[in-house]
């Protein structure tokens, strides 16, 4: 996830173009940390100390770690922490960057400073992204005020990652009473408290949702195509009502709605997590205590 | 080969459990679209087993549950639920369901569950 979310971020700071985005993420499949940009991450040697021994590589059939422990540079036990960080995702991120020429790691983490600072991340808040933990990220898009929705966007955002699309991109969540939408499909729970839960988008937007988890090509998103986000949905429903029986909380789950033509999602307030969903933005919607309606 | 009826509102949930079923070796399989349709297609088709959806608009899986063991005391109803939902679980006992059945379809849980049901 920390992979989708920085590269979709240099894609739109302009530092990345689309083509080297989805190049990026082919060179993810194979690349690991090589042990120089491990060793300037964690403030053992400069980049520029970490080129020159990489230089002298090229000349000299020896390893980095051995190399560096030659020249003074890192001790040998210092090596055997490093070795440990070689699949670390934040790293393994960095590496692909440098292997494409796109930048070093001191550029990335420049880059990430201003990510933080956008998003207003404390540095725990930014270990916690780096960290590659969905449990972890989730919640970083989630408002402070917004405990009681932690565990059920976390269920969403896992369930739609394991269903339909890995590399799934959350985006700040907000607050609204309303919020336009051309079509959708939502569920209502009844419990204490009732739940609604819905998946919203325009145009063609859930299209790989639907195609994706239904199994099936839609030519566009159709009823047909909406089913298959309801069935979605009921799923998540499901498994959150599963969560709250083992607390003895019992939820009466209603049959999925959903339209193909819609002007808006409403009723009360509700919390919307924006979703980049295979380059598409979709918007997870999710209401504790009332019920939303398509309008 | 045995008959299977499969009752649930959602068009996308019958595809993907119809696809298990036949790749199990069921392929003599019925739709209905809600519990009214799945009481309605039980007494018109007489299937040897019935997978029966519990979140249902017109009438629930419950509903239908009762309705075709009330008509048919040895029907073997499953019952198809996304949830953990105690008290239907609780009432679908009462009136006589079979076996249970999460969703999202599992094919091992699917075939171990119809195959013990009708071999
Ligand atoms: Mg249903």
């Amino acid at each position: 996830m920390i992979a989708n979310i920085v590269a979709n971020y240099l894609v739109n700071k302009g530092k990345i173009s689309v083509e080297q985005y989805s190049r990026l993420f082919d060179e993810l499949t194979r690349v690991r940390a090589k042990l120089g940009l491990i060793a300037v991450h964690e403030g053992f040697m400069t980049e520029y100390q970490a080129d020159s021994i990489n230089l002298l590589q090229s000349t000299i059939d020896m390893r980095f770690g051995d190399l560096a422990v030659e020249k003074g540079l890192l001790t040998a036990s210092q090596v055997q922490e490093l070795l440990k960080h070689q699949g670390d995702p934040y790293l393994s991120l960095a590496q692909a960057l440098e292997n494409m020429g796109i930048m070093k790691l001191t550029d990335l983490d420049l880059m990430m400073k201003k990510y933080q600072a956008e998003n207003e991340l404390s540095s725990s808040n930014l270990e916690a992204l780096k960290s590659d933990e969905i449990d972890r990220i989730v919640p970083l898009f989630l408002p402070p005020d917004a405990d009681d929705y932690v565990d059920v966007m976390l269920l969403a955002v896992k369930t739609i990652s394991r269903c339909v699309d890995g590399n799934i991109i959350p985006i700040k969540a907000y607050y609204t009473d309303r919020l336009e939408v051309q079509n959708g499909a939502l569920q209502f729970a009844d419990g204490n408290p009732c739940v609604t839960i819905a998946m919203c988008g325009d145009g063609n937007s859930l299209l790989k949702m639907a195609s994706t988890y239904g199994r099936e090509e839609f030519p566009c998103v159709n009823m047909d195509a909406l089913d298959a986000i309801a069935e979605l949905i009921n799923c998540i429903t499901g498994m959150y009502a599963t969560a709250l029986s083992a607390n003895r909380i019992d939820m009466e789950l209603y049959p999925p709605e959903f339209d193909d033509s819609v002007e808006s999602i409403g009723g009360a307030e509700m919390l919307v997590l924006p979703l980049v969903v295979g380059s598409k933005s979709v918007n997870l919607c999710v209401c504790l205590g009332e019920r939303l309606e398509f309008e | 080969m045995a008959k299977i009826l499969i009752v649930d509102d959602s068009r996308t949930s019958r595809r993907m459990l119809r696809a298990v079923l036949e790749e199990i070796g069921y392929t003599e399989i019925e739709e209905a679209v809600n519990g009214e349709d799945g009481f309605i297609k039980y007494k018109e088709i007489k299937p040897d087993l019935v997978t029966m959806d519990i979140t249902m608009p017109k009438l629930d899986g419950i509903e239908a549950l009762e309705l075709i063991k009330k008509y048919d005391a040895d029907a073997k109803v499953v019952m198809i639920s996304a949830a953990g939902q105690r008290e239907k679980m609780f009432k679908a006992i009462k009136y006589g369901a079979a076996e249970f059945i999460t969703k999202p379809y599992e094919k091992n849980e699917v075939e171990k569950i119809v195959k013990g049901l009708l071999d």
